[in-house]
């Protein structure tokens, strides 16, 4: 009897339940190329931010003989951060460090162009504000630290290489020493990842010790001193990250 | 939700309809209608178009010229709603420089509808956030995040409610887990709540209580993962009564939206515009007034890919 009262419920009200249904669509990409053109207005209010940044950011670092690329297992865009910033860590913390490494994710742009690098590419290469943290890491931190950085397809490093094999690292060698599990390592590292950022959670408990200068700071004098040795940028790939059988 | 309850919840929908808007239907203009949907996700501050520097993506994106596409869509379309999933901070020195401020002022200029919260919208902090939300003009959606007793609380909605010539579109948002993503001082006090249950119940709500006949997910989670971590692709197949989710956090080009079939067996779709404004995503909806009662799988269908 229930079910007849709510079946006249529902012809009685059927006229009513109608609602808009979306029957169909329609999908396109409007993708805004060199020759899109641009609206007054919104360049107007751009215009005095662009003006003022523009004169503090174009200035020239450094030239590059070539275009650099992010990727992974190992890139030339990925060598030169992590070289740069290797040697300028040592410079602040005035100590020998073991090696550096730094999450694909934390390079933000997918190249550096040739020609002049400005400041403002190295703000778009490292916008964040992280900083340098030195650390006192052992061997067996450092193999979870190495199977992790396998299982992301390659982390960039300098100092160090290794091996990827069904997303875990193998052949692992630092300064060219196999990875001893019972010895202590120096590394360098933003304190973005040693913090458990980007998941890399091995080294969030590990005590630190912070360098007032951050990974942007280190990239910036790091390609200065280049240009005043009158040193161009290279490719250099050199087989330090590899995915084997 | 299952069938039969579906039906007994829209049975129970036209019971109400019919004591409010039954004199309405006599004078019920054409019964057909059309939204323009316009997306961007992580914009990450490119303002300019990349420099043409022999990147990859040289010349592509920037606001002025997303805006003279705007007034274009707007001169020809009447139903406009133009939406965001965040990550609209970081990523030039315009945001190292003024904090975003540039950002939300030329989103507020094009006359954003609203946006969602990426990761890297607390890269300035939780104090950062707040400063620069008196020069957004549109809101921030988030159900998911509890901000309870931080500088944030009172000042993300949940969701918003559009109505075009009588057709409602719901719109919430998701964001993702912060922890291990922000630091935590810059997100101190957010606390993280399940994207995929939030996102249901208030998908439920929107399309009951409140009768909105489109539901749009705006989600920061991201499209998919080779790891076990929630993402779109997972929210797709669990979710009940969203129509649409529009993704980010990912950068995920895709060449048009991918079509799931959700909890109950009914199409959602999911699109994302990869990331610093290089495309500006455009759905294009076409309702007709239909029984709801009626639950079509097949809807809607994809009728062209411009």
């Amino acid at each position: 009897m229930k079910n007849i009262f709510l079946l006249l419920v529902f012809f009685a009200t059927s006229s009513c339940t109608k609602h808009f249904v979306a029957t169909e669509y329609k999908y396109s990409e409007e993708r805004l190329n060199p020759n899109s053109p641009s609206d007054e207005k919104i360049s107007a209010i751009i215009a005095p931010y662009k003006d003022s940044l523009d004169k503090e950011m174009n200035i020239v670092l450094v030239v590059s003989d070539t275009i650099l690329s992010k990727a992974t297992p190992e890139s030339d865009l990925g060598n030169l951060i992590c070289g740069l910033v290797l040697k300028k860590s040592e410079d602040y913390c005035k100590c020998k460090i073991d090696f550096t490494f730094l999450n694909t994710g934390g390079i933000r742009l997918p190249n550096l162009p040739k020609g002049n690098v400005t400041l403002g590419k190295a703000y778009e290469l490292m916008p964040f504000d992280n900083l340098i943290d030195i650390m006192q890491v052992n061997g067996k931190t450092l193999d979870t630290l190495f199977n992790f950085m396998a299982n992301k397809g390659g982390w960039p490093i300098q100092g160090a290489r290794y091996k990827i094999k069904n997303k875990k690292a193998i052949d692992v060698f630092i300064q060219n020493e196999p990875l001893d599990l019972n010895k202590e390592y120096t590394i360098a590292v933003s304190d973005y990842l040693a913090m458990g950022g980007d998941n890399c959670t091995m080294l969030s408990y590990l005590p630190k010790t912070v360098m007032k200068k951050n990974l942007r700071d280190a990239i910036i004098e790091g390609m200065k001193e280049m240009n005043v040795r009158g040193e161009h940028i290279k490719s250099v790939i050199d087989g330090r990250v590899q995915v084997t059988e | 939700m299952k069938r039969k309850q579906f039906i007994q919840k829209s049975l129970t929908a036209g019971a109400l309809c019919a004591a409010s808007s039954f004199p309405y239907e006599a004078f019920a203009k054409s019964d057909t209608r059309k939204i323009t949907i316009l997306h961007t996700n992580d914009q990450h501050s490119r303002i300019e178009p990349f420099p043409m520097d022999g990147g990859k993506f040289q010349g592509l994106g920037g606001f002025a010229q997303r805006a003279v596409l705007l007034h274009e869509i707007r001169r020809q379309e009447k139903n406009v709603l133009l939406l965001d999933v965040g990550d609209i901070w970081q990523g030039t020195p315009y945001f190292n420089k003024f904090g975003g401020e540039l950002e939300f002022k030329l989103m507020s200029e094009m006359k954003y509808d609203a946006s969602t919260l990426g990761n890297h919208d607390f890269d300035a902090g939780i104090d950062g956030f707040v400063k620069q939300l008196p020069h957004a003009s549109f809101p921030f959606l988030n159900c998911n995040y509890d901000f309870t007793n931080t500088a944030m609380e009172g000042k993300i909605q949940t969701h918003k409610i559009f109505t075009y010539d009588d057709v409602k579109v719901g719109v919430f948002g998701i964001g993702i887990e912060l922890q291990g993503l922000v630091p935590k001082d810059l997100c101190n006090g957010v606390r993280f709540n399940d994207p995929i249950a939030n996102a249901n119940k208030m998908a439920k709500h929107l399309k009951y209580e409140q009768g909105c006949d489109l539901v749009i997910c705006l989600s920061h989670i991201g499209y998919k993962y080779d790891e076990k971590k929630v993402s779109d692709v997972d929210l797709a197949y669990q979710s009940s009564n969203i129509d649409l989710i529009l993704g980010g956090h990912t950068h995920t080009f895709f060449t048009k939206p991918d079509e799931f079939r959700n909890a109950d067996g009914a199409k959602v779709l999911v699109n994302q515009v990869g990331w610093a404004g290089i495309y500006l995503g455009r759905l294009d909806f076409y309702f007709e007034k239909k029984k709801k009662a009626i639950l079509v799988p097949d809807f809607p269908k994809l009728i062209a890919k411009v």
